[in-house]
């Protein structure tokens, strides 16, 4: 029998997108009229080659840097042509992010890195004590919340970094290469932390080599020259 | 939000604490010194003032030789001329008190340098012979008794007034008044004793003089000449055209070049000019080395945006805009160079409290503000274009930086 597919919104729309960076006289396209609807609560995985775009294309996507040629739909609104500020807002709302360093402050306790984006939220001092400890105990960091990144483990590191990631309820979760900096046990717990948050509805897109991580995601994305060339999902949905 | 910058602003300036003081370092000296030497400054200025007024405010000095010249002010060649062996007569004074149009009183006085003794005690002092109107004119402030009075300057009468350190090394806690002592061969009946005046800067310390009728002393000590003597006018609104009478009046018996008549304004107005300038020459010189500390700041903060490049990506990527990173910085320049201009501030206060009983050091509220203000104007100003860079980078660019 075959399977209903089911009809769930688009989050993140790219419309034939194109980022070209010029690095003196010449032009290199990393994005060539891309083309991509991630629906609300997917898990999508992009995976290619270095050089192959998936870098540029999350950059793009998380408003990290605007596109060239071409339009970005966040949960519906054409967010193209937002200015420095505007982009700033979205990310701190919109979105989190979890890098492959961690990218945590250095002397800087886990309960203040988790902080920081409530902190441009302008949430109160208070609220966003008691929002980041939720958040690393969520995370079973609770007996680490006033350490610094140079007395946690990488997998403690990353965990920070996903708190701090998810602490303002972004709509979409970007993470580049999380578990490149971590032995196989840590970088497991990390795979089982974001298919949790998926499971609660969170819409993730990881950018990996690894085809193992690429394995929990529903949805896998290939990318070649700045291009998809492959899109395929096990979860049957369709975004409108 | 300015507040929790701020917060975020200290918090970094924490986190590398050796390099935070040795960057204030700068601003610490260059207050210090701006503060300090500028206290110097118009501390002597002050206390050059305050002596000038305890002489008395219209008072005019008529002093044989070219001392005084109004376009160039004390000329030290003139002093010479003390002993040039001109002299003033009791008739040019006479002259002098007729014009009463502006004289209200003229008096004179000579000195003399004599052993004073009482019981055991004994100390050198200074004699100045004068006339009963001689506080008046130079008000002397009497502590305790009073000054001669006229009948006693005209009969002779062994009478003396004496300076406050007089007073208390020859008498300890004996009260004088009344008492005798002898100053050389003569004894001498105490009837005033002055209030004390301090030490001063250049010239006599009226603290260790003793004061007894003119034509007495000039018996006693007959080598005195009426060198100079003081007028005091009727109010400081006439001393130019007294001072010009006085001169046409001398002019009948001496050399318009053999005296001059000056008042204290004048006196004072060529030492507080030499005095400002030296404050100023002074403050601009260690107003230099705030302009180090500021570059320092600068310098040190051009590398603290290189160093923490990724941090700032990751503060872009987390939402913060370009104003917040760039406020963030400029209040790390201003929290340097304020923290630097505070210690230097107080060491300059407690430099100036610690040299107070040698130099009457004074720090003026315009140094605190002048010096206050500089230092965090220059950790504003040489915090922009750091600020500024930070606040433009790409925030990927950032965040791949290594």
């Amino acid at each position: 029998m075959a399977k209903t597919k089911k009809k769930v919104k688009a989050i993140l729309e790219l419309k034939k997108v194109s980022k070209i960076y010029t690095l003196g006289q010449q032009s290199i396209s990393a994005l060539n009229k891309l083309t991509l609807s991630v629906c609300e609560g997917d898990f999508v995985v992009i995976m290619g080659a270095s050089g192959s775009g998936k870098s540029t294309l999350l950059q793009v996507a998380s408003m990290l840097s605007q596109v060239t040629e071409g339009e970005i739909f966040l949960k519906g609104k054409n967010v193209t042509e937002y200015d420095e500020v505007e982009r700033a807002h979205l990310r701190n709302k919109e979105i989190g992010f979890v890098f492959q360093q961690f990218n945590l402050l250095a002397k800087t306790s886990a309960v203040e890195q988790v902080e920081l984006p409530l902190l441009y939220a302008k949430v109160s001092e208070e609220d966003r004590k008691k929002r980041a400890i939720e958040m690393l105990k969520k995370l079973g960091l609770s007996d680490r919340l006033l350490n610094k990144p140079g007395e946690l483990s990488g997998g403690q590191q990353q965990r920070v970094a996903i708190a701090r990631a998810l602490v303002n309820d972004p709509s979409i979760v970007f993470a580049d290469e999380p578990t490149g900096n971590l032995d196989s046990k840590s970088g497991g717990e990390i795979k089982k932390i974001l298919i949790k948050l998926n499971k609660e509805g969170k819409t993730i897109i990881l950018v990996t080599h690894d085809p193992d991580v690429a394995k929990i995601a529903q949805r896998k994305i290939f990318i070649k020259d700045g291009q998809i060339i492959k899109d395929t999902r096990t979860d049957g949905k369709k975004c409108y | 939000m300015l507040l929790n910058t701020f917060k975020v602003a200290t918090r970094a300036l924490l986190v590398n604490k050796g390099r935070t003081f040795l960057t204030t370092l700068g601003i610490i000296i260059g207050v210090f010194s701006v503060v300090m030497l500028t206290g110097l400054g118009s501390g002597l200025q002050a206390y050059v003032s305050e002596q000038f007024e305890s002489l008395g405010a219209n008072t005019v000095f008529v002093s044989i030789g070219q001392i005084f010249d109004e376009e160039k002010g004390f000329d030290t060649e003139g002093i010479a001329q003390f002993s040039s062996g001109n002299k003033f007569t009791l008739r040019d004074i006479e002259r002098v008190k007729r014009l009463r149009d502006y004289v209200d009183e003229v008096t004179y006085y000579s000195t003399g340098i004599d052993q004073a003794k009482f019981l055991e005690n004994d100390m050198r002092v200074t004699v100045l012979g004068a006339l009963a109107n001689y506080s008046e004119v130079r008000t002397i402030d009497i502590a305790s008794g009073r000054f001669f009075n006229k009948n006693e300057e005209r009969s002779g009468e062994k009478v003396v007034v004496l300076g406050h350190n007089v007073a208390t090394e020859l008498f300890e806690k004996i009260d004088p008044i009344s008492r005798k002592l002898r100053i050389g061969n003569q004894t001498f009946t105490v009837v005033g004793v002055a209030a004390e005046v301090g030490s001063g800067f250049a010239g006599p310390n009226f603290d260790d003089y003793v004061y007894a009728p003119y034509p007495l002393i000039s018996k006693i000590y007959p080598g005195t000449e009426l060198t100079n003597f003081a007028v005091k006018i009727k109010n400081t609104e006439l001393i130019p055209k007294a001072i010009t009478a006085i001169e046409v009046e001398l002019e009948k018996s001496l050399n318009e070049d053999d005296f001059s008549v000056f008042d204290q304004s004048q006196l004072l107005s060529t030492i507080t000019n030499i005095l400002s300038m030296l404050t100023v020459a002074l403050g601009g010189i260690a107003a230099i080395s705030l302009l180090v500390g500021g570059i320092g700041i600068m310098n040190i903060m051009l590398v603290s945006v290189s160093e923490r490049t990724r941090e700032i990506g990751l503060r872009k990527a987390l939402g913060a805009t370009p104003k917040q990173i760039l406020v963030q910085f400029l209040i790390e320049a201003s929290l340097l160079s304020i923290l630097g201009g505070l210690i230097g501030l107080a060491l300059a206060v407690l430099g100036t409290w610690a040299i107070q009983s040698i130099f009457p050091a004074k720090i003026t509220l315009t140094s605190v503000l002048l010096a206050f203000g500089v230092s965090t104007a220059v950790g504003l100003i040489f915090g922009v274009a750091p600020a500024k860079r930070a606040a433009e980078l790409s925030p990927i660019e950032a965040l791949r930086y290594e």
